[in-house]
């Protein structure tokens, strides 16, 4: 069986083994070569935003630049992950995305590490304000429509004024507020809060009425959260309505009682 | 060995020793000086609940059939099949939160500092270097126990026959 076969090729300098279909990035996680990677999640398909994870292949005599996160290798391919070519190149990303998000700590520290200058020599045009934080990576739109279903998140605009956006730039029917964009974005470009029993979301223009404890009151998800998680149950437990921490506390008064 | 943590509510003091010594388990250094300096500070994955007149440790139970697997979109929670913890993997977790908002038992959380979920994974890997689960080791009453299922089910069914003989005597009388 041809499809099933591994991959072997060299990872800079030694021989790697790759399942089919898995790529450069993946392998290089599994033998703990570190690739730079913000635009990335497992959980997710690539898409190669960030371009931060280049590396270069050596296919026979050609050369060529590709991102590890999308590049699945072939036999024989020599990859190099952090040569002078590379290195370079990724130092260009970096002043690029400084210049367009200086205040991100994550790309901060990655400029340090490559020696970019903190002041970048590219001056920003288009939607990016002071204070910005989005790379356009495209994780949480991913992440929302993949992921969770939900599909409530996308692109608005083109080239520099292109953002990430709800349709129509408004709150949507399609957000169930449970923050799973705002976990994977890389850069915390995206915020959650809870206030006033309300969780507000103010990137994504969203402000949606939360559940209260049905034993103490407070607080703890969105509404339309427990509702997907009813969804998801077919047999949904009676504790569904009430806070974990209630949730325990049943648990403890329910043994005491079998105690007596 | 595969086994579950036994909980004899009635022997708990609530001492709260389980609580430390798992998040001590999980901190980077494993010793209790060390971990108590370590920012973001160890997580721990068991409860002591104290109720008016009665406390209990409380962690994942480890259910048969459980919802948080069900829930998982992205399969972060995983098992190796119906007897096996159920156990993270951080790196597909999108923290959807779903799993929190799925556990009966309330024993599922999103630790914001650690950027992560956090739940009772019994101590994978001590009990598979032939140790018991950290907060059962550190249990002075023996409130919490590492027992083999088939054990467990065994002293189940002899309480249970007790029980049926006992119930016979008392007719007799
Ligand atoms: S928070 Fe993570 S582990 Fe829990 S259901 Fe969502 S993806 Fe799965
Ligand atoms: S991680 Fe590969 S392009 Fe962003």
């Amino acid at each position: 069986m041809k499809e099933t076969k591994n991959i072997i090729f060299t990872l800079d300098g030694r021989e790697a083994e790759a399942r089919p279909d898995e790529t450069v990035l993946s392998v290089a996680k599994r033998l703990g070569v570190d690739i730079p990677a913000l635009c990335h999640h497992q959980a997710v398909t690539s898409y190669g935003a960030c371009r931060l994870c280049v590396v270069e292949v050596k296919k026979g005599k050609r050369t060529r630049i590709v991102t590890a996160c999308i590049y699945i290798p072939a036999d024989g391919d020599v990859v190099e992950t952090g040569n002078e070519r590379v290195n370079k190149l990724r130092r260009i990303i970096l002043e690029l995305l400084l210049a367009r998000c200086p205040e991100v700590d994550l790309i901060r520290s990655l400029a340090g590490q490559y020696g970019v200058d903190a002041s970048s020599r590219f001056r920003v045009s288009g939607s990016a304000g002071a204070g910005e934080r989005c790379i356009i990576c495209g994780l949480c739109v991913r992440v929302c429509a993949e992921v969770m279903g939900q599909h409530a998140i996308g692109y608005a605009n083109r080239g520099g004024k292109r953002m990430i956006a709800t349709p129509f730039e408004t709150q949507t029917e399609d957000c169930i507020g449970c923050g799973a964009c705002v976990f994977v974005c890389p850069t915390n470009a995206l915020h959650l809060e809870d206030i006033g029993g309300k969780r507000v979301m103010k990137e994504l223009y969203t402000s949606m009425p939360m559940m209260k404890c049905t034993g103490c009151g407070r607080e703890f998800a969105t509404e339309k959260q427990i509702e997907k998680v009813r969804h998801c149950l077919p047999a949904a437990h009676d504790k569904i309505a009430m806070c974990p921490s209630c949730r325990r506390a049943a648990f403890r008064d329910a043994a005491g009682q079998a105690l007596i | 060995m595969k086994g579950i943590i036994v909980v004899k509510v009635d022997r708990c003091l609530g001492c709260k020793s389980c609580e430390i010594a798992c998040a001590v388990e999980r901190s980077r250094s494993k010793v209790l000086s060390e971990a108590i300096h370590e920012h973001p500070a160890p997580p721990k994955g068991i409860w002591v609940e104290k109720g008016n007149t009665f406390v209990t440790p409380l962690q994942c139970r480890q259910c048969e059939d459980a919802p948080c697997l069900t829930v998982c979109p992205t399969h972060a929670l995983h098992r190796d099949d119906r007897q096996s913890p159920v156990l993270i993997d951080g790196g597909l977790c999108v923290g959807c939160q779903l799993c929190v908002l799925a556990c009966p038992f309330g024993v599922i959380r999103m630790d914001d500092d650690l950027h992560a979920i956090i739940k009772c994974d019994q101590c994978s890997q001590r009990v598979s270097d032939g140790e018991t689960p950290a907060c059962v080791a550190s249990c002075l009453t023996g409130a919490l126990e590492f027992k083999r299922i088939e054990d467990v089910l065994q002293e189940k069914k002899e309480a249970y026959l007790l029980t049926i003989e006992r119930s016979a005597e008392t007719r007799e009388l």
